[in-house]
């Protein structure tokens, strides 16, 4: 059995971290980047356009900035990015560029994915660099309810910014999960116990095959404490905070469904707290 | 025949080649759908039935307040078509506008009976070509099959037709972009300059960035262009007393991009994000290159943004470029 309970905890704190990217106005897409050799976090990366007044300024670049700033001799084959969307075609071809060992992500980019929705940068055989593995599908709702929640806002940097007139995001439906992977790449990381989730495109990865999860049960305040970086530059966590956060997702069921009966809450930018349905 | 001869295009422009003054070529997605496809790429938009009477008004209503902020163009399409029903009597069909301007019958209604002063009861979605058709013959065949198109020449003949370079202009900056490069002969780099449009052809110059070496994807010089603007902008702003900031100062959006070598997959996808107006190249990178080279990321159909691309083919700066310095393997520029 493929146990992918500590990609799980990886993610769930990436999401929490664009959660956070989220309450100061960014995209909320965020990554950490873990040591293959010490398993340890070493850095954390999240959407910064707007802020920034740069639109290349994505989770991606900023996690590798920070190691970049420390030492220009890193060896990035040593390093596993977990993300919680798709890299988009710019940052597939960085992170390619960089020789990345391995991407791990949520959802897809159905508008910019360069990891195999809209292009394959990651794998693309005429381009110079290496190829590089990456595996999407690991708390894909939840990067995908996290996004909703920015959408459903009004981009105020935008020139002519546009009225947003689909807010109802609780009753919205996900799109078939597809992967972008063989079959043979999905086995060899999904084990073929999840091979029915590959098949009907419905159902959703789970950290144990075919039992149930909620995000609450993956990280705790003190894990996300520790997570370097991340207070200093996103502010406190408090359990509030992250009860908040919890709030936004639905759970996923034993039979690897979405539990659409949890009652769920929307982000809401003006009050930069959450309001009830 | 002195429209004929319009179609066939001014001294400086070769139609067939898409070169202008000679050493300005076009670079287009070999199958960029807005051009060349016979298979119509479709978009709905919203129809309603009205009486002649009510043409004049429409007309109006959707020049005024439909036309400049629909991001869908229509301008391809004839907007009226003129039908009898079965007792002879006369009514037109009428394209409003695309479904993603108004996303609701509602308002579509509401819309009619603000302009029209009265309700229109036959409104509907319809399926049309997004863009317009690459010949007669296409177009044509699109007008039998969806909705009456209106023929004006091949698109992209008429937009060759109608850019303009200020060729002195241009002269001078690739000429600055060639003394900048020769800067830094010893490895692979490429030097970025970053123009804004003021008038005629001409522009501002805002960055000049010569890039580091080419093997780290942080030191590209679009990249460090890009970031250059931004902290401009955001200095301009911490000290601009006003707080209304310009909209128009938004990423790069709409600025011209000079680039000594065709940028990588990563740099082009940045111009895309940020919004540029167009890119000028002058030496091709045939195995990283995402412009020209792979993806043609800039003209590309379903990414949000597209620019125009164009690659400087003057031979002898070309030559120059080369003499400079040629990384004896594959690069990411």
């Amino acid at each position: 059995m493929m146990d992918l309970t500590t990609s799980f905890e990886d993610m769930a704190i990436s999401l929490f971290i664009g959660y956070k990217a989220l309450l100061i106005s960014e995209t909320p897409v965020a990554c950490i980047l873990k040591d293959k050799k010490s398993n340890k976090i070493i850095s954390i990366g999240y959407n910064y356009t707007n802020s920034s007044l740069n639109g290349t300024q994505h989770a991606e670049f900023i996690a590798v900035k920070r190691l970049y700033e420390h030492s220009k001799d890193i060896d990035f084959s040593n390093i596993i990015m977990y993300v919680t969307v798709e890299p988009c075609i710019m940052c597939a071809s960085f992170l390619r560029q960089l020789g990345i060992g391995e991407v791990i992500y949520g959802c897809s980019n159905d508008r910019f994915g360069g990891n195999g929705t809209v292009l394959s940068v990651h794998k693309d055989t005429f381009l110079v660099d290496k190829p590089y593995k990456s595996i999407g599908g690991i708390a894909r709702t939840e990067a995908i309810q996290l996004l909703r929640n920015f959408y459903i806002q009004e981009n105020e940097s935008a020139p002519v910014p546009k009225i947003k007139k689909n807010k109802d995001i609780e009753n919205k439906l996900y799109p078939p999960n597809l992967f972008n992977l063989t079959k043979e790449e999905f086995v060899d990381f999904y084990g073929e116990q999840r091979l029915d989730i590959l098949e009907n495109k419905e159902q959703e990865i789970t950290p144990i095959p075919h039992k149930a999860y909620r995000l609450k049960d993956l990280i705790s305040l003190k894990n996300l404490q520790e997570v370097p970086f991340l207070e200093d530059e996103l502010g406190l966590i408090d359990e509030e905070q992250l009860n908040e956060f919890y709030d936004l997702f639905y759970d996923i069921n034993d039979d690897s469904t979405i539990d659409f009966t949890k009652a769920i809450r929307k982000f809401n930018n003006k009050k930069r707290h959450l309001t009830p349905e | 025949m002195a429209r004929k001869n319009r179609t066939i295009g001014s001294d400086h422009v070769d139609i067939e080649n898409g070169i202008l003054y000679g050493v300005i070529k076009q670079i287009r997605a070999k199958d960029s759908e807005s051009f060349r496809s016979n298979t119509a790429s479709l978009v709905n938009v919203w129809c309603c039935q009205i009486q002649p009477s009510q043409t004049q008004l429409l007309a109006a209503a959707i020049r005024d307040h439909i036309n400049s902020k629909d991001e869908v163009s229509l301008v391809h399409l004839k907007r009226f078509l003129k039908e009898e029903d079965e007792s002879g009597n006369v009514f037109l069909k009428a394209i409003i506008c695309s479904t993603e301007y108004l996303t609701t019958r509602s308002e579509v209604e509401n819309f009619l009976t603000l302009h029209l002063h009265t309700t229109i009861s036959d409104i509907y979605i319809i399926e049309v070509p997004k863009f317009p058709a690459s010949t007669k013959e296409i177009s044509d065949d699109w007008s039998e099959k969806y909705w009456p198109m209106s023929w004006k020449g091949n698109p992209n003949h008429q937009f060759l037709n109608s850019v303009n370079f200020n060729m002195k202009f241009e002269r001078e900056i690739v000429s600055q972009l060639i003394e900048e490069y020769r800067q830094s002969k010893d490895f692979p780099t490429s030097v970025t300059i970053i123009v804004k449009e003021t008038k005629n052809q001409e522009g501002e110059i805002l960055a000049v960035v010569r890039g580091g070496n080419c093997n780290n994807p942080f030191e590209h010089s679009i990249m460090k262009g890009i970031d250059f603007v931004s902290k401009s902008e955001q200095q301009r702003r911490k000290h601009s007393i006003h707080e209304t900031s310009d909209p128009s100062n938004y990423l790069c959006h709409n600025l011209w991009f000079y680039v000594s070598h065709e940028p990588c997959v990563m740099c082009s996808m940045a111009l895309v994000h940020s919004r540029i107006g167009r890119v000028t190249f002058l030496e091709s990178s045939p195995s990283s290159g995402g412009l020209e080279s792979y993806y043609q990321l800039g003209d590309r159909d379903g990414l949000n943004w597209k620019f125009q691309i164009w690659k400087w083919i003057d031979e002898n700066d070309i030559n120059v470029i080369n003499k400079i310095y040629k990384s004896p393997t594959p690069i990411n520029y």
